[in-house]
């Protein structure tokens, strides 16, 4: 068995660097997914992990004329004119998931703080508020998360939609993203492409 | 011959660290390259790495694997809202729609290919408006009218998968108005072209009301254009409003 040619050397060094990072990826992946989860509401009749909209800040769109919105880097968002009226942005999720929680990223420098909720509009000017969340202090970039929200979605009888109300002017408070975090039941796995 | 082998070696070892370093440092020299050839950068100043991950630290109640106590809601009293009103209890659905053609219980075509109906519900807020010569006017319960002018479109992308088969479109409306609204679903070829899925307009002027479409079974094919929902005041003024548009359809 002769000595390996330098091109066979270089395919070796390749491989153990493939293999090297490739454990490292796998690794953490399966550390995060496979903890226990401590929440008796995370598990009853649900796939026991979280499933995640995210959506950045420039995502969404003002609702009324009267409030501007004003782009910042990152996909963030500040609004002009006006802080007290909506940005707003769809939200389209299957039936049967359960919405668990709203997280807002903001990058808020401001006295004030922004809100976000998420509401269900029935299409005859009612509306259900699910969850609501501010920003806090005014140490700039922050995440706050809401409390437990447990909302199974039933598309049949409202629309659902994430709002954030800057409630001030100016890049001082910036919409930064929201992030749903769901549950699909276990039963049916759903995505209502899925199943029948 | 042992010297020249060594500067091979050296040389493979090289090739291979500026390979990984090009990977890694290539985004960032893309994106400066890119803003220096278009010149102004909405994100510059933005950082390519991302903040301090603040989500990541440690566990939270959102995230898998978190161990701690779940953040109950207070219970709260109706609050002061400036833009929808107050709420405070779960307000139910003011439409009886039972046995309407694009209900659950409906008596539908006893199909064994299709399932029955999924619906989309889209908040009238959800749509924007597609012109600058038109502007949205928020209406309490997400309600829009229009500014300007009636003759423009606000709009909604509709993202549905491959296969499935549109059935009705429902137009849910606050309309006080001697003209009527109309909301229509359109493919768009991306050409310039488009095909008129289905189209439903508001009725009479008394207020908040629904009208449904003509059966539409139309199956998706999203290879050969995009669907959108529109939707037209004809007028300006909180007399015509959209309140939300529901598509009802069926899986294979």
């Amino acid at each position: 068995m002769g000595k390996p040619s330098y091109g066979q050397l270089l395919i070796r060094l390749f491989l153990v660097l493939f293999i090297f990072s490739t454990t490292i990826w796998i690794s953490s992946d399966e550390t995060s997914l496979a903890a226990p989860l401590a929440s008796p509401a995370a598990t009853d009749g649900y796939i026991p992990k979280f499933y995640y909209i995210f959506v950045a800040g420039s995502s969404l769109h003002s609702a009324d004329y009267t409030m501007r919105q004003d782009y910042q880097p990152g996909a963030c968002v500040s609004a002009v004119d006006t802080g007290g009226q909506f940005f707003t942005l769809n939200l389209n999720l299957p039936d049967g998931a359960r919405i668990d929680y709203l997280r807002l990223f903001y990058n808020d420098t401001d006295a004030s703080n922004g809100t976000a909720n998420l509401r269900k509009y029935d299409g005859a000017g009612g509306y259900t508020e699910i969850a609501t969340v501010s920003s806090t202090g005014n140490a700039g970039f922050g995440t706050t998360l809401s409390a437990y929200i447990g909302h199974v979605v039933n598309n049949i009888d409202g629309g659902y939609v994430l709002n954030w109300q800057p409630i001030v002017t100016g890049t001082s408070m910036q919409l930064c993203g929201l992030r749903v975090a769901y549950r699909l039941p276990a039963k049916e796995f759903f995505m209502p492409f899925v199943i029948r | 011959m042992k010297i020249r082998k060594l500067i091979f070696s050296m040389a493979g070892v090289a090739i291979v660290l500026a390979l990984i370093g090009a990977v890694i440092i290539t985004p960032t020299s893309l994106a400066q390259q890119i803003q220096q050839v278009i010149g102004f950068d909405p994100d510059a100043g933005a950082s390519t790495t991302g903040q301090p991950d603040t989500v990541n630290t440690g566990k939270q109640p959102d995230e898998n694997g978190y161990q701690g106590p779940i953040p109950m809601p207070e219970n709260l009293a109706p609050a002061p809202d400036t833009i929808d009103g107050p709420f405070g209890s779960p307000v139910p659905f003011p439409y009886s729609l039972d046995n309407e053609p694009d209900s659950r219980n409906a008596n539908i075509e006893a199909s064994p290919e299709w399932s029955n109906f999924y619906y989309i519900f889209s908040a009238g807020s959800s749509l924007h408006s597609a012109d600058y010569t038109m502007r949205q006017d928020y209406q309490p319960g997400a309600c829009e009218a229009a500014v300007d002018t009636g003759g423009q479109f606000l709009t909604l992308n509709v993202d549905l998968p491959d296969g499935i088969r549109i059935d009705y479109l429902r137009l849910f409306y606050n309309d006080t108005d001697a003209s009527n609204g109309t909301a229509n679903l359109r493919k768009y070829d991306g050409a310039g072209g488009y095909t008129e899925i289905a189209t439903v307009s508001s009725t009479g002027n008394v207020g908040f009301g629904t009208t449904l479409s003509a059966y539409i079974g139309h199956v998706v094919n999203n290879s050969d254009g995009g669907y959108v929902l529109n939707w037209q005041p004809i007028v300006t003024g909180t007399s015509m409003q959209l309140c939300g548009m529901r598509i009802a359809y069926r899986l294979p």
